[in-house]
Formats: structure tokens, sequence, C-alpha cells
């Protein structure tokens, strides 16, 4: 029977390490034993979820079908063309994407419903472009602002899912993240109005949140203030 | 196996009408606060000699179900309260898997809140804590084997808690008995403390981390009848030792009070059959801010903690009081949607954070010399918790031991000290990854 050289405790014949330090389990490979692991093949259960999504799915497409059809009616029978009803489409359509854009597949990709639902935003604003006809504001505007939001809300989405940022280094990124766009907003906007592209307001912001961000950071590397955090916020 | 649920269901349509129970005083809670994090879940399994029969086991669980129908119910929610019905429906046994004791959802399990699970050799039962507790578990799991083995043509006798399943349920084996056990005088359980808790790596989400260690209960024994006390006190002050050294290394400057909560069966007390919840528990704790405790006076302080606190008249007092929350006149006439956030709300506050462990310990199985020639050994196990990191669960069985701990973190640290702990005073220890 193998013993583990730090516990002492003694171990399961075919055991590689030792289950309470993981020190790792020095036997002759006659004296180990052939025998597999009874739990090893078994398989991993995950309890299906209560929310039903295809139930969401139907009740969100006729819950919003139902009113874009009756505007688009009223429009048409009020004007004889369809004219305003076309904001009311546009509108419910952007918010019927980004509903059922997270549920479509069964295990919930984020990164990927991001992009879907930014896609959609960026369509949104397309159309809404093209319907008010006059100034051209989509491409100088609300394509680069729309997409750096996509952009920083991925990367975010996807450093938290590989587990990069932990704890309060999630809210440290999170308002770099905010000084970043700021920063975006404020030079895209001041390029389309005065064409000179300074920034203004946005300094203040950025400063802010890097004290912030700072801050948090520091505070990250004393364990206890992060489980005393934990306990006030009961997360 | 492969038959349809609705075959399945006209099969048994000679069951009775469905029946309505009221969840008993400790079940009140647990709907309210079980989610994929705390699904409030624990399991009893027992290692058979020979491999299992899924069809035998299938006959067996369907006359235990008969024979104890209070585990064969939905949980339904009314308008006040949750309520448990009877059901018709079939309890389809199901593979064993690796992660135990996830939440029981309704649409894989047509509503029950048992499961029977089969692997090789074992035969296992996880259960919403709702439906029972250890001893109540215990005693289905006991009598779902002696009837498998039994329909395998091996002759067991009815008896230590082995029930005859051809007897119609009595009207006390399905009682409340919180109602009866409660005394006249109320102790209130006083301002909750804040308790340390462990802390480490989460695992990913319905991953569970089972060790199992295996010692002689004569060992054991031997070394604690010198010491004048019982091996629940002794195993306790180990756990509460292992959880001061554990909090010593992670957190020196903050240090918190370590509380273990010690799960205790009522029935001794008045001797009910009930089949139902009927335990209560105490808190032994320490204060390692006064200093550093050594392990004997850990010991002493829980055996005399013990002493004091496990008494009829305390744990009827304990029972009153909490038989009046359940009667404010406010609480009843609420309805179930703000009660269950109330009773949240209320468990968040005040529940996991006033303790820093679970310690529950179901005895030595003590059962007829037939039903243990065919059965190797049990394991009980308590459920993963997002805020109770690491759970103990003890069961003793012919020569050994079994203790398993849950922990829902990938550091093992607290383990390795309560384990070293005999090997240090000469005890052997097997460990086993579950």
């Amino acid at each position: 029977m193998p013993y583990c050289v730090q516990c002492g405790v003694e171990l399961d014949p075919d055991a590689q390490s030792c289950p309470l330090c993981s020190t790792h389990v020095i036997s002759l490979e006659s004296e180990r034993m052939k025998s597999e692991n009874k739990n090893q093949m078994l398989p991993s259960h995950q309890p299906p979820s209560n929310f039903d999504r295809h139930l969401w799915l139907q009740l969100v497409s006729v819950g919003l079908a139902a009113p874009v059809l009756i505007c688009l009616l009223i429009d048409f029978l009020f004007d004889g063309n369809i004219g305003w009803a076309w904001y009311v489409a546009a509108g419910f359509g952007l918010v019927w994407a980004w509903s059922i854009f997270p549920f479509l597949r069964e295990r919930n990709i984020a990164p990927l419903w991001i992009a879907l639902d930014g896609a959609a935003l960026l369509l949104f604003l397309y159309f809404i472009e093209k319907l008010s006809g006059k100034t051209m504001w989509f491409l100088p505007l609300a394509l680069p602002i729309a997409l750096a939001f996509i952009i920083l809300l991925e990367v975010f989405v996807i450093l938290i899912q590989k587990r990069v940022l932990k704890e309060l280094h999630i809210l440290s990124t999170f308002l770099l993240g905010i000084a970043c766009y700021c920063l975006i907003i404020d030079g895209f906007v001041s390029e389309y109005i005065a064409n000179d592209g300074g920034l203004d307001w946005s300094l203040i912001v950025v400063v802010a949140c890097i004290a912030f961000a700072v801050v948090l950071a520091i505070l990250q590397r004393r364990r206890w203030i992060v489980e005393e955090l934990k306990y006030w916020f009961r997360v | 196996m492969d038959r349809t649920n609705k075959e399945i269901v006209l099969e048994n349509t000679n069951h009775p009408s469905p029946r309505v129970f009221r969840l008993d005083n400790a079940a009140l809670v647990y709907p309210a606060v079980r989610g994929s994090k705390n699904p409030n879940i624990f399991r009893i399994s027992a290692d058979l000699v020979e491999e299992i029969d899924p069809h035998t086991l299938q006959q067996a669980l369907d006359a235990s179900l008969r024979r104890m129908p209070n585990f064969s119910v939905k949980l339904r929610s009314g308008f006040f309260w949750h309520y448990f019905v009877t059901t018709n429906k079939r309890l389809l046994i199901q593979p064993d898997v690796s992660n135990p004791c996830t939440l029981i959802s309704d649409k894989e399990n047509d509503g029950f809140q048992i499961r029977v699970r089969y692997h090789h050799t074992r035969i296992a039962l996880e259960i919403f804590h709702s439906i029972t507790d250890g001893a109540g578990a215990l005693l289905f799991l006991k009598t779902l084997i002696g009837k498998y083995l039994m329909l395998n043509g091996k002759s067991i006798p009815a008896e230590n808690g082995i029930l005859d399943t051809s007897i119609t349920p009595g009207e006390d084996e399905m009682r409340d008995a919180f109602h009866q056990f409660a005394g006249e005088q109320r102790v209130h359980r006083g301002k909750p403390v804040r308790a340390y808790h462990v802390t480490g790596t989460p695992l990913p989400a319905f991953k569970t981390n089972i060790i199992t260690g295996i010692i002689s209960i004569h060992a054991l024994r031997e070394h604690t009848k010198p010491l004048g006390v019982t091996i629940t006190e002794y195993l306790t002050a180990v756990l509460m030792g292992a959880l001061q050294a554990n909090q010593q290394d992670a957190n020196p400057r903050h240090i918190l009070p370590i509380r273990v909560q010690v799960p205790v069966d009522l029935r001794r007390f008045v001797g009910s059959k009930t089949f139902r919840n009927f335990s209560s528990f105490i808190t032994p704790s320490i204060e390692p801010k006064q200093g550093h405790f050594q392990f004997d006076e850990i010991l002493h302080l829980v055996h005399h903690f013990t002493r004091y606190h496990v008494t009829r008249k305390y744990l009827s007092a304990r029972v009153a009081n909490n038989i009046k929350t359940e009667r404010i006149l406010f609480l009843r006439v609420m309805p179930l949607i703000l009660k269950n956030w109330l009773i949240s709300l209320s468990f968040k506050m005040q529940g996991p954070r006033s303790y820093t462990s679970t310690i529950s310990n179901l005895g030595r199985l003590d059962l007829p010399k037939e039903f243990q020639k065919w059965v190797r050994s049990f394991d009980f196990i308590l459920g993963y918790s997002q805020d109770i990191k690491v759970k103990c669960a003890v069961l003793g069985y012919k020569e050994n031991l079994h203790i398993n701990f849950t922990r829902s973190i990938k550091e093992a640290n607290v383990e390795r000290e309560f384990f070293t702990h005999f090997v240090k005073r000469g005890i052997p220890v097997r460990v086993e990854n579950y």
C-alpha cells in the first residue's frame, strides 16, 4: 500500500498523488494495481435550467411582433403609406435581437451573442440614418463609437471568462475601459462637431477612473481586504 | 429501464389518491434558499458485494416508496406555503455521476425530490433536505437495500431499521414530530455572530471535491475512551483545530470565531418513528482572538458545550422558538413569493455567515449479520455549498468510520490538517478520492 511521504496517510493502490497535498506518489509499477478509479469513468451531471428557452423565444417574438404590426397597420390606414411606424419597427427589432441572441444556444457563449447584439445595434443605427435621410452621422460618428463599445465589451468579457481578471481587478479594468471609451467618444464627437478631434471633458473622467483603478489594484494585493469587501457586499 | 414513463404510470394506477403533506418546521427554509450554488442535497451510498442489477433495484425502489410514501412526493408552491403532494409516477433509478448532490431539477426528475443512482456495486440515495434528515434517509436506504437483497433471494430480517415493505405505512411515521417535541419554554438563539469562512480558489460550477478518510473505529475509541469524550465530540474538536490552523495561515490579521454546526438527532429523546426531518443542531465555538487554542483546550470546550446543550430541555426550548416563528400571524398570511424573499434574505444575513463548517455524524450502523454479509461499506456525503466551502459527514459501519469531506474550493488544507491529526497520534488513516 502506498503512503504519502508528506501527510503520512495511506493511499489507494492506484493513486498517482495524495488527495490532501498533491504530492506525487512514488511506487513500483509492479505494486500499482491496474484497477481504474471507480469514479473516473463516470459522466459529470449538469442539472438542466428551469428556464424554458424555447418558450422565451416564442413569447418575445410574438409579444414584440404584435405591436409592430399594429403600428404599421395604423400608420398605413391613416396616411396611406408607412412613415413613422418604421422607427417603431426598427426599435422593436433591436429589442427582439437583444432579447433572443443570448438564448439562441443551450450553452451561453457571451462573446458570440455580444457580437451579434453589436451587429444588430449597428444595423439599427444605419437604418435610422437612412430613414432620417438628411445628415450623415452614421459613418463619422455612430459607427466608430458603437464599434469601440462592442470591442471593449468583448475584450472585457473574454478576460473575465478566461479568468485573467478576478475580484477587484474586474472593477479596476472596468474603470479603465470606461476611461478609454470616454476618450473615444470625446475624440469622435469633437471631430464631428468642430473638426479638431481635441480632447476635453474626457480627461477629467480618465484621471478619476485611473485613480480609482490604481486604488482597487492596490487593495487587491491585500487578501483580507478582499475577503472583507466580499463579506460586506454579500458576494 | 427503456420503458416509457406512460407505460410505467399505467402499471401503477392502483396507487391511492394523492396525499398532501405540510413541510415540517426544519424543511420550510430549504425551498426558499436552494439553488445551483446551494442545492441542499445530501447523499448516502452503500457499496455492495455483488454487481447491482438495475431491474431488481427498480423493483426494490418501487416497494420502498410504497412503504415510505413521504419520499414519493413532489414539491408544490401554494399561495401561502410550499407543500408536498404524493405522486403516482414512478421514480426511475439513474446511473451514477462523478459530481454527486447537484440540484434536483423538476425537468429531469419528474418532480421527485430524491434520486437513486447505481454504479457497479454501489447504490446511492440523493435527497433534498426538505424531505428528511440523515437518519430518515438512512432508514430509506436500509429498507431499499434490504428489499433489493430479498428480491435477489437473500434472507434479510426486517429489523434494525430495515422496514418490512409489505406493511402499510403508519401515521406516526409521517408525522411532523417537531410540534410534539416543542416545549412550553422558548430559548432565543441570540444575535448571530459572524464566523470565519474558509476561502480558496472556487471550483467550476457543478464540480465538487470529495475526500474520504477511513479510520478504524476500534483505534479511535481506544484513543477517545481515556479522554472521556464521544467520537463526535472528538471529531468536532479536530475539525475546529484544523479550521483554526487554516485561519491562521489564510488570514492572521483578521481573526474571527470558529463555529462548527453539529446536527443532533431528536429521535433519541422521544423515540419518534417519523421518517421526516426531526433534528436540531448545536454550534460549539472557539474565539481565537483570545489566543491560540491547543487541541486539548478545544476538546474540553466542545465536550462541555455538548453536554450542556444536548439535553431534551434545551433542544425542545429551541424547537419551540422555531415553531413560534412559524406561527407568527404576519408570516402566515404573507404570500409565498414574499415569504420566500424574506426567508432567503434572513438566511443570507444570519444563516451560513454564523458558522464556519458542519460536521454531521450519523453514528455507527447496527445491522443484522445477514445484511452485513452483502454490504461492504456505507458513505455519507453532504452536498456542496458556495457559502460553507468545507463540510464533513461521518458514518460508521462494521469496523470503520468513513469521514467524507465535501469542498467547493481547490485547496484541501482543512482536510489535510484534519487527517494528519490522527496520523500524528498513531491512528492510521486511509485517504481516497470519492
